[in-house]
């Protein structure tokens, strides 16, 4: 993981992506950006915690409950742990 | 130093038994919603004749019976419990009146962890020869502190009753695994009654993210102390507090097909202190596990606390 340049948005979707299809299973439509988790990819709110946790292990980050319940959207997502592996990066 | 095995389960559940869109009080469900959530399809809610001390009994009256063994042994009764209407006495000790007993009686207050801690309390009192046998009951009527307004908690709980007999063995065929147990009070607000409510209060959200993160590590150490890898448990038997944690943390363990798992919440609820032994009575009665089966079982719960051990199945 260490080797992934994981504050590049497009290796984070791809991460992220992984992450949504382990804890979930395939989804009908692609994972993009621009997806909503619950309308557009199907995940109530408890599968998003899951996802969630196994986000904060595979980034190495935390994701408090504040920000997760502004996350409606990939993007949203990618954005915010984008940035925080930059941060933690940065202050390392 | 004698060893310590689970000699029988029994289950006594309330004779009726709610669906989803049958819930006392006002608030409508969908069913779908709830079962894609949680996965329970209906729960027993006791009438005011199936009191603690009647389930209770019933229940325990199957186990002794099951185990064989004459009642005169019993040394030892442990009722876990967050059910008991009053402050004193305990379940235990009206309990042991039915039963014609005269051992030794407690209540054990661990919330949903409650039958675990009672699991290593009982086999210790027969490994030390302070219990020849112990009857430990889990026992809930829950619905007696479900706000039915509340949209956050009131189709999750159910109430029941499992009982089991831990009795002394040799030292070479101990069947009750080493306890892992521990407790994190800094999050004693997750589920509990407040003092000004007479109601069960959860943050369901917090309660599922502990619940998907810490049980795992739980059931592994439980497992490492075993001895035992969780791949190779028969069954697991986890407090049913929701199916969804229950196949999140069986997916973490790695746990295949090979592994029972159980499912009992989706007939019962959440029955807290009584969830494990009624949910290890079904895979019995229903043979889908067999004597000597390797169980995990793992109880956790308001506290936050927990106990976990492998154990042989009666």
């Amino acid at each position: 993981m260490t080797d992934i340049n994981l504050t590049d948005a497009t290796t984070v979707l791809a991460t992220l992506t992984e992450v949504i299809e382990e804890i979930a299973g395939p989804r009908s439509v692609a994972i993009t950006r621009g997806a909503a988790f619950d309308a557009d990819l199907g995940l109530d709110s408890l599968t998003m915690v899951e996802i969630i946790v196994v986000a904060e292990e595979r980034f190495d980050i935390k994701i408090p409950d504040s920000a997760f319940v502004e996350m409606t959207t990939v993007g949203e997502a990618v954005d915010f742990i984008a940035d925080s592996v930059t941060a933690a990066r940065t202050t390392a | 130093m004698n060893g310590a095995r689970i000699l029988s389960v029994a289950a006594q559940r309330p004779a009726r038994s709610l669906s989803n869109t049958e819930l006392p009080g006002d608030l409508e469900f969908d069913d779908e919603w709830i079962r894609s959530r949680t996965g329970i399809i209906t729960r027993g809610v006791a009438t005011v004749e199936e009191n603690m001390v009647q389930l209770s009994a019933a229940a325990g009256a199957k186990a002794i019976a099951a185990a064989g063994i004459d009642p005169a042994t019993i040394d030892l009764t442990i009722v876990a419990t967050s059910s008991n209407p009053v402050t004193t006495p305990g379940i235990a000790p009206p309990l042991t009146e039915k039963l014609e007993l005269t051992s030794g009686a407690f209540d054990l207050m661990g919330a949903c962890a409650g039958f675990c801690y009672g699991i290593n309390v009982a086999a210790d009192s027969v490994r030390t020869g302070s219990a020849r046998n112990v009857l430990l009951i889990g026992a809930e009527r829950i619905s007696d502190r479900m706000d039915w307004s509340d949209r956050n908690t009131c189709y999750l709980f159910g109430d029941g009753a499992g009982a089991v007999i831990i009795s002394a063995t040799g030292a070479d065929d101990d069947g009750i695994g080493p306890v892992v147990w521990g407790s994190d009070g800094a999050l004693k607000d997750y589920i509990a009654q407040p003092m000004d409510s007479p109601y069960l209060h959860m943050d369901g959200q917090a309660v599922y993210k502990w619940a998907i993160t810490e049980v795992v590590k739980i059931a592994r150490e439980a497992c490492e102390k075993a001895g035992v890898e969780p791949t190779e448990l028969a069954a697991f038997v986890p407090h049913q507090a929701n199916l969804r944690i229950i196949e999140s943390v069986s997916r973490s363990l790695g746990l295949t097909d090979a592994t029972v798992v159980a499912d009992d919440v989706k007939y019962a609820g959440n029955t807290s202190a009584a969830s494990i032994p009624m949910a290890l009575a079904r895979l019995k009665d229903e043979g889908r596990i067999q004597s000597g089966d390797s169980t995990l079982f793992i109880g956790f719960g308001s506290g936050m606390t927990w106990a976990s051990q492998v154990v042989r199945c009666p």
